[in-house]
């Protein structure tokens, strides 16, 4: 087989079923990155929120706009996805939940609690 | 490559058990913070001065935000490599992610030492 080596590899992403606890892994991963690029805005936020009455007042007008308020929801979404996808981890190192119907069922309740609280984020919020 | 060029057992769980103590921490103090304020809504400046500056708080703070720093590090770490194959480029995102996380650490050393000064 000389040119083995140089078939074409194509991965079809749509012909491929990603499992309910694969598309929580990956999640958990996608939006820890995501937190960790939010860092530096949050860190700013803070910071000018303790410079004084002015600063305060400037962070809260700045989550208070219609698009910090979107940007809240986002945020939130991001940080329940990833809190309740880390718990489910650390339930699993504790062997609470391995087998595979409990996997997929804790994965369903991952997505189900993480829905219940950006939706009344977004109700609160927008 | 023998095995000792591969480093020791005991980093690698270390790095593991670091991950989860600060999730724990992380995951606690985020559940705190946000019934705090839920329960009772901080309406001007110097509640929330007051609040974050007070000195168990201060120090909790101090604490999460070196939680981040370390359980940002174990994370994006394990992301790289999973997702970049070459060394090189491990490497330089190592490096990158090193230089940009270092930053973010003093950045929150003098939002503590300074901002939160009594």
């Amino acid at each position: 087989m000389p040119n083995n080596k140089h078939r074409p590899v194509y991965l079809n992403l749509f012909a491929i079923h990603l499992p309910i606890t694969g598309l929580v892994s990956v999640l958990h991963r996608v939006t820890g990155v995501l937190a960790m690029l939010l860092v530096p805005a949050a860190l700013a936020l803070l910071q000018r929120s303790l410079e004084g009455e002015s600063g305060y007042a400037q962070a809260r007008a700045l989550i208070g706009s219609p698009a910090g308020r979107l940007a809240a929801v986002v945020t939130i979404w991001l940080m329940a996805q990833h809190f309740f996808s880390g718990l489910r981890h650390l339930l699993l190192d504790l062997d609470v939940g391995v087998t595979l119907a409990w996997a997929r069922r804790s994965a369903a309740a991952v997505f189900l609690a993480s829905a219940a609280v950006t939706l009344l984020a977004a109700w609160r919020l927008l | 490559m023998s095995a000792r060029d591969l480093g020791s057992a005991r980093a690698g769980l270390n790095g593991w058990l670091a991950q989860r103590i600060s999730a724990l921490y992380l995951g606690g103090f985020s559940l705190f913070a946000t019934l705090r304020l839920l329960l009772d809504p901080i309406a001007d400046y110097p509640g929330w001065r007051g609040w974050l500056g007070g000195g168990a708080m201060r120090v909790a703070l101090a604490i999460f935000l070196l939680a981040v720093i370390v359980h940002g590090w174990l994370g994006l770490r394990s992301v790289w490599m999973d997702y970049l194959h070459s060394d090189g480029c491990r490497f330089l995102a190592s490096v990158v992610t090193g230089l940009v996380l270092l930053t973010l650490a003093l950045w929150s050393v003098q939002i503590v030492l300074w901002d939160l000064r009594p």
